[in-house]
């Protein structure tokens, strides 16, 4: 199907039309249509390989599809990159810090990319150092600071321009239950705030914190709705649930 | 533009937390200058020689006192040819040279007089160096041969200069790519293409400040060897400070080229020695001259951005020269070609 003009809709932060990615024979993405509301948080799930990072990819405009259109916070992701990178945060799996910079400049950094300066900067930073709970900490040098502090400072990084839309690939891998804990309460507080999140994980009890869930295998979306829909109710573990629809699939 | 700065920021306070990259843009520099000074000389001085002589004339006695006067030569006699291949094959002597029964009387007679010169030849490179020398010594006492812009034709004052070449084509390339490379593998890049910021800005960003330690380099080891190991300085340092400029653009293009294609800082570091390194090394002239090469292989080292700045360093160094039009014109191109190659290897990465 080819869209002339794109169809849109101000209630969703991310909508994807026949969205398809190949590499040489492979469709990692395949014809993938997804809508994600504004304000809530969406789990992106599904076993390794199944086109969760690609699609992520995609959707923060690194990455050019095959075919397919997809408009992110109202930005065409083909034509309007520059546009919708300033208007997204992004956090991947290894923690992007600059681990030989201080926490201070690791944001005074991302702060200037973002082409935040002077006195705003300032404000900015200390926000976001506050919102981390790194206060105190500001010239320690990123290396020193325990998992939980890195990912927690990585995700503020990815905040500093205060985006409409922050997409986190896989953050919590290698991370403690305790941290983890402590980093979804934070990912509530931004839904709260209104921020629309993506998060991508294959971590089941971090399923159920989202508002909710599309599950991806093989290049497609197989099932999306609220955690509750997709487990009948409740009256089915999601794992098996996903057992389900991968053997379906 | 303002993000470029933020980028060239950055870089600066990576290379002063970290040792390893002070020590390479630093220390490596003038380690090898002092190096390549003191112990690396391709001159040969008082080679030991052996004599056999089977004319006692007068004339044979002075090319003798000559010989063993010369630096080139520490002279051993022999009573006969068969004591002094026993010398040679036991490495005592080098060369042995012995002077025929009609020596002086062909000298007065034909006008000329041969003698006879054996060389150890096991050692090729030796032997060679040999050879040269001892031509050397004849034609400079026969024949009023002069030799230009490096009378003494000392070596020293043909590789150092030849140095400043190599190590900027080590410090452009290795600490570029290095740092390129290296974010992209711990994933930073990933995270800084999500951002507006263009890819050439953050290539620039981390190009600039790389080329400056370079550039700086080029003087430190300039002001060394003028200094401390009394090198000519003939040409001037404007020109000098230009030409560096022009061969940073062919060097530095060739690190980004090599960081838009490889993934791991480890592949990088490998191809960049291999493709850069080596070459400005051996093919460049830096120490086999050009002109040795076989004719297949000339053309490669003119695609060496090297070979040209090091002609055009030894002529600032050597003979006070400032136009070298050929090659200036040939690093440029050489940037051009290898800065559009980058450019599609990094576009597509992204697309």
């Amino acid at each position: 199907m080819v869209y002339t003009e794109m169809p849109s809709s101000n209630d969703f932060i991310v909508q994807t039309f026949d969205l398809s990615r190949h590499f040489g024979k492979i469709k990692a993405v395949d014809n993938l249509n997804l809508s994600v509301k504004k304000g809530e948080i969406f789990g992106f799930l599904g076993p390794n390989g199944a086109g969760k990072t690609t699609t992520i990819r995609m959707l923060c405009g690194i990455l050019q599809p095959t075919s397919g259109m997809a408009k992110v916070c109202g930005y065409d992701i083909i034509k309007e990159t520059e546009l919708l990178k300033s208007h997204i945060g992004y956090v991947s799996q290894k923690f992007s810090l600059y681990q030989d910079l201080t926490v201070y400049e690791n944001l005074y950094f991302y702060t200037h990319i973002y082409d935040i300066s002077g006195q705003k900067a300032k404000d900015r930073i200390k926000k976001m150092i506050e919102l981390a709970g790194l206060i105190g900490r500001e010239n320690t040098i990123s290396y020193y600071l325990s998992g939980g502090l890195k990912q927690r400072l990585a995700l503020v990084c990815a905040l500093v321009h205060e985006p409409e839309l922050l997409i986190l690939d896989e953050p919590t891998v290698g991370v403690d239950p305790i941290t983890r804990k402590e980093f979804w309460d934070t990912l509530k507080g931004l839904a709260k705030e209104g921020k629309s999140l993506i998060v991508s994980t294959h971590l089941l009890d971090e399923a159920y914190k989202c508002d909710s869930l599309g599950f991806m295998h093989l290049g497609k979306l197989v099932a999306y709705g609220t955690p509750k829909e997709l487990t009948r109710n409740g009256k089915e573990p999601l794992e098996e649930t996903f057992v389900r629809l991968v053997k379906n699939a | 533009m303002r993000n470029l700065r933020i980028i060239i920021w950055k870089e600066t306070v990576h290379l002063k937390r970290d040792g390893r990259s002070l020590i390479i843009a630093f220390v490596l520099p003038l380690f090898m200058t002092i190096l390549y000074g003191y112990a690396i000389s391709f001159d040969l001085k008082k080679i030991p020689t052996g004599i056999v002589s089977f004319d006692k004339s007068v004339y044979v006695e002075e090319v003798l006192l000559s010989l063993s006067a010369s630096d080139y030569f520490r002279t051993v006699n022999f009573e006969s040819t068969g004591e002094m291949y026993e010398a040679l094959s036991a490495g005592k002597i080098k060369c042995g040279f012995v002077f025929p029964y009609d020596f002086s009387k062909n000298r007065y007679i034909k006008g000329f007089s041969e003698v006879q010169i054996l060389v150890d030849g096991s050692d090729a490179n030796l032997a060679k160096k040999v050879q040269q020398t001892v031509q050397r010594f004849f034609i400079e006492s026969e024949n009023n041969v002069r030799f230009l812009y490096n009378p003494e034709l000392k070596s020293r004052n043909f590789v150092i200069p030849g140095l400043i070449v190599v190590l900027m084509t080590m410090l452009g390339v290795i600490l570029t790519t290095r740092s390129i490379v290296g974010e992209k593998e711990r994933g930073n890049f990933e995270m800084l293409s999500t951002t507006p910021v263009r890819a050439y800005i953050i290539i620039l960003g981390k190009i600039i400040p790389y080329g400056t330690i370079a550039f700086i380099n080029v003087f430190i080891i300039t002001g060394f060897s003028f200094f401390v190991f009394k090198i000519p300085f003939e040409g001037s340092l404007l020109s000098l400070s230009f030409y560096s400029m022009l061969f940073l653009f062919p060097t530095l293009s060739l690190g980004a080229m090599i960081s838009s294609y490889a993934k791991t800082e480890l592949t990088a570091l490998t191809t960049s020695f291999i493709s850069t390194m080596l070459p400005s090394i051996i093919l460049s002239g830096f120490i086999f001259p050009v002109e040795n090469m076989p004719s297949w292989l000339q053309p490669i080292s003119a695609l060496i951005p090297a070979t040209h700045f090091l002609k055009i360093v030894r002529g600032i160094f050597l003979k006070g020269t400032s136009f070298f039009p050929q090659d200036s014109l040939s690093l440029f191109a050489l940037g051009l070609v290898y800065i559009l190659i980058s450019i599609k290897g990094a576009r597509k990465k992204i697309g």
